[in-house]
């Protein structure tokens, strides 16, 4: 795991700020980007979530929280209205209310960080592989 | 003064830590550091080599040596780290029938007596890849003569997200590709590796961790990969992929690669049929040597010597060369060719200006955009220019974004074709599988080499076409396909061979990579305990 140079302290209080699901009294460090295991990490990625019910939830990746273990990513959550059969790619939309929530990488469906597209009005993420 | 100072204190960095002040002393220390692999020289053969000396030309005779790296060296030096004893044998993994994830929950490894026998040993998985890799320039007239032959192996008890970092690669052997060809230089260096191997499974490596008593590990060669040309070339199988039997799997001709879309049209390779194939070419080798090869088998291999292995029961293909480099470009060809034919609108300008367009807006896969083509494709002839493994993949998961809007009734039948090969690869590129969705990988293949052979009858199916139908067995045999990918093996030798490009010293390239390689791979360990 190598950490970026540039990490940010944040106090509690202005977690709400960076769309960071945590509840500490202590002071955290949050960063913009991360490389696990030869992965890079960064603000704005998008990455597949175990959903509940066989739905399938994306989270875009607001801020990355610099535990001593191991990075946590905090999401904003997207969910997938439907899969496009021309373009091959989920459309998502943003879950309402927004939700945003911490996640290890290690409980990520798939570890692979993606990339979203917006065509014709509609947001498109293309997995890189079938994650079952 | 201030001058002065600033002199003084560089002077002193100079000497911050004396013992590494010169190159000498800084190789004195990584020899001398106990976790060091010094490569050691193997002879492969001999050679005659002019030299010139006071004015006249003289005939001297030189070694081909190549380098190698004792895999029982290797391994103790990684043993020295507790953190490696605790995650390759104290990591817990969910096994479960008809799921597969590593090779441990394959058929090879579940129905192999070897690794089933040891239940009460410490046993140690590898797997071997090799590859021929150019070190010079390729544009430099001599690149072939320094091209190398690489062996390189991963430990399989770690963790797949363990084996893709480079650190977790570790060299085994260099050798000139032109000693590996002389008459025995191969066999030479396949009988060392497989010496070793012997050795290492039946009386077992003594291994001492910090902390712990120690105790014995048995090492076995659970998997060899390579790319086709490269597995071709180990296991002593036909060089040549347009002649028939080229299936190292089975023994479908060339004819019958073009309409064979199930692996039960097969016949499949078994180690008797291997043995008979072996014996036959012996025989009619006596009497004629032009004879070179019995349904595509050239000569016997070293490794099937080893009790737990054979080449026959190897089942291994690499989805890179096959996939991404193999029919990928060659299916995203076919269909750009298709939509643009059936659609006026769609001109090599506006689809280079949406891979622009799509590319541009990406993060993730913006630095693997792919060049702009030159020319719509023409049908089999693949998308022409030089994109790398990376960039293929890029743009064939992106095609469908790029070309969707110009797909009209006349090519929709060819785009369905290309979203079911799309289905395919993401399947292929998974990192789990079970037995119910191997079953319909198998259906999807046979619907999509029909498929194929019936919009393009014109075009013929090229071998990794063929390769394609066995991928369902080969991952019940071994796993899933990214574990066996040679991509990170292909990363690594780009990153061994950049001190060639700096150095531009070829007198002895294999001993320099191999002795710079083993400087970092002893960095990588020491950063990795610090961490």
């Amino acid at each position: 795991m190598i950490w970026p140079n540039k990490t940010h302290v944040i106090h509690p209080s202005q977690l709400s700020l960076v769309n960071c699901d945590v509840v500490s009294d202590d002071y955290l460090q949050v960063c913009y980007k991360v490389k696990v295991n030869g992965t890079d990490y960064k603000k704005g990625n998008f990455v597949l979530l175990h959903g509940e019910n066989d739905e399938i939830l994306f989270g875009q990746i607001q801020c990355i929280i610099c535990d001593e273990k191991e990075p946590l990513l905090s999401l904003t959550l997207f969910n997938s209205e439907e899969f496009s059969s021309l373009y091959f790619a989920h459309v998502i939309k943003i879950k309402i209310p927004t939700e945003t929530k911490v996640y290890s990488i290690k409980k990520l469906k798939d570890f692979h960080p993606l990339d979203s597209i917006e065509k014709n009005g509609k947001q498109y993420v293309r997995l890189k592989n079938l994650a079952i | 003064m201030a001058v002065v100072d600033l002199s003084n204190g560089l002077q002193s960095l100079k000497t911050v830590i004396p013992a590494l002040s010169t190159e000498h002393k800084l190789r004195k220390a990584y020899e001398n550091h106990p976790r060091f692999v010094k490569p050691e020289p193997v002879q492969l053969g001999q050679r005659f080599e002019t030299t010139s000396l006071n004015g006249g030309s003289h005939i001297v005779e030189r070694s081909n040596l190549a380098q190698y790296i004792p895999i029982s060296k290797t391994l103790q030096s990684l043993f020295l780290d507790p953190h490696f004893e605790e995650v390759i044998f104290h990591s817990t993994r969910d096994y479960k029938d008809g799921v597969y994830t590593c090779f441990q929950d394959s058929q090879t490894y579940k129905m192999n007596p070897v690794y089933q026998s040891t239940a009460d040993r410490k046993i140690v998985l590898l797997q071997l890849y090799y590859d021929g890799m150019s070190l010079s320039n390729p544009l430099r007239a001599p690149s072939s003569i320094h091209s190398s032959g690489m062996f390189y192996f991963t430990i399989l008890n770690l963790p797949p997200n363990y084996n893709a970092a480079l650190s977790n690669i570790h060299l085994l052997s260099i050798a000139s590709s032109l000693d590996l060809k002389t008459s025995d230089g191969l066999e030479t260096l396949l009988t060392k590796i497989e010496t070793e191997l012997q050795e290492l499974g039946s009386n077992g490596l003594e291994v001492k961790v910090e902390g712990k008593a120690p105790f014995r590990v048995y090492v076995y060669m659970a998997q060899f990969t390579a790319d086709n040309l490269g597995l071709h070339q180990i296991f002593g199988l036909v060089e040549c992929f347009s002649m028939d039997f080229c299936c190292l799997l089975c023994y479908c001709t060339k004819k019958e690669m073009q309409s064979f879309t199930k692996e039960s049209d097969c016949r499949l390779r078994t180690i008797e049929s291997y043995d008979e194939d072996l014996k036959y070419l012996q025989e009619q080798q006596d009497f004629d040597d032009n004879i070179i090869h019995q349904r595509g088998i050239k000569r016997y291999c070293p490794f099937n010597n080893l009790p737990n292995f054979h080449i026959i029961t190897n089942w291994i293909n690499d989805i890179m060369h096959t996939g991404i480099e193999g029919f990928i470009p060659y299916l995203t060809g076919c269909v750009i060719s298709s939509v643009a034919s059936a659609n006026n609108n769609f001109t090599l300008e506006v689809l280079n200006d949406n891979i622009d367009g799509i590319f541009g807006r990406l993060q993730v896969d913006r630095t693997n955009k792919p060049s702009h083509l030159d020319r719509i494709p023409i049908p089999g002839q693949g998308i022409g220019g030089k994109l790398s493994a990376a960039q293929q993949w890029a743009l064939f998961r992106y095609m469908p974004l790029i070309i969707g809007d110009f797909v009209n009734d006349e090519s929709a039948m060819f785009y369905e074709l290309f979203i079911l090969g799309q289905e395919i690869v993401d399947i292929l590129m998974g990192h789990k599988f079970t037995d119910t969705l191997l079953k319909y990988l198998a259906i999807l293949i046979e619907r999509f080499l029909s498929g194929f052979l019936l919009l393009y009858p014109h075009l013929h199916l090229t071998p990794k076409f063929h390769f394609l139908l066995h991928f369902p067995s080969i991952i019940k045999k071994n796993g899933p396909p990214r574990t066996y990918m040679t991509m990170n093996y292909e990363r690594l030798n780009g990153s061994i061979k950049t001190p060639c490009h700096i150095m531009n010293n070829f007198r002895n390239p294999q001993y320099t990579l191999a002795y710079r390689r083993q400087c970092t791979a002893l960095n990588d360990s020491l950063e990795r305990r610090n961490n």
